[in-house]
């Protein structure tokens, strides 16, 4: 009995919590945390997207769907919600210009590496100037 | 060639490449991929994929110590990708061109 006394505001602050919670938009912050996390974690990433995916039909489902107690659909939720779809969405279809939006903008991300504008006269000149050497010419997408 | 490429490469891609012999270029126009493709010749291999819209890409190019480019690219050693899947030929192939070389490497 005087557990029970003890336990019941407990579990009425673990209800009440609970209650708040299922209304608080968690599976979206999840769904665009396990985006961000694939553009760092590139092995998993079609797990994190697919569960990014998985996220986000459920907050949305919770927004628009839901019948339960949490009835209340703020302004605030549904730009929550859409933000991150978008993030969502274009790491899922951008994932290297994301990740290099993320590290570009930290100090000294490029190690000091130039990019300069092509001009064929110049490349051949370069490559031959290292005529004595091995040349490895790459093409690359910048992305 | 990629949806994504409307921008010059970032910082964080030029850094991908750090050796300091390398030297990046930004060539919106793919003149190196045309110039490459028109001078294709005999002996040069060649390439097993990496045409897109009709424009060289994500292929590599060996050049062996003494070739110089005149009015055409010399004829590349080595000349195929994508480069992900061409490592454990691209490497051999660097190798024995850089035994060639008299010079630094």
């Amino acid at each position: 009995m005087k557990h029970g006394e003890k336990l019941a505001p407990v579990a009425a602050v673990v209800s009440a919590v609970s209650c708040v919670a299922c209304c608080l938009p968690f599976g979206i912050f999840a769904a665009a945390g396990a985006a961000w996390l694939s553009v760092i974690v590139e092995p998993i990433r079609p797990y994190l997207l697919g569960v990014s995916a998985a996220l986000l039909a459920f907050g949305l489902w919770q927004l628009y769907r839901a019948r339960g107690t949490c009835r209340r659909r703020t302004r605030t939720s549904i730009a929550i919600f859409w933000v991150s779809f978008v993030l969502v969405a274009a790491v899922a279809l951008a994932p290297q210009v994301v990740g290099s939006l993320l590290a570009g903008g930290l100090p000294g991300a490029g190690g000091g590496a130039r990019l300069n504008d092509l001009n064929l006269d110049v490349l051949k000149a370069e490559f031959n100037r290292a005529a004595d050497r091995t040349r490895l010419i790459v093409l690359f997408s910048p992305t | 060639m990629l949806v994504t490429d409307w921008q010059r490469p970032t910082a964080a891609v030029l850094g991908r490449i750090l050796d300091s012999r390398a030297h990046q270029y930004w060539d919106p126009a793919h003149l190196v991929a045309l110039r490459l493709a028109a001078d294709a010749r005999a002996p040069q291999p060649r390439q097993q994929c990496c045409v897109r819209d009709g424009i060289l890409w994500d292929l590599a190019a060996v050049y062996p110590p003494g070739v110089q480019w005149t009015a055409q690219v010399p004829p590349a050693v080595f000349f195929d990708g994508p480069i992900v899947k061409v490592k454990p030929e691209l490497e051999p192939a660097l190798a024995t061109s850089a035994a060639l070389s008299p010079g630094p490497r």
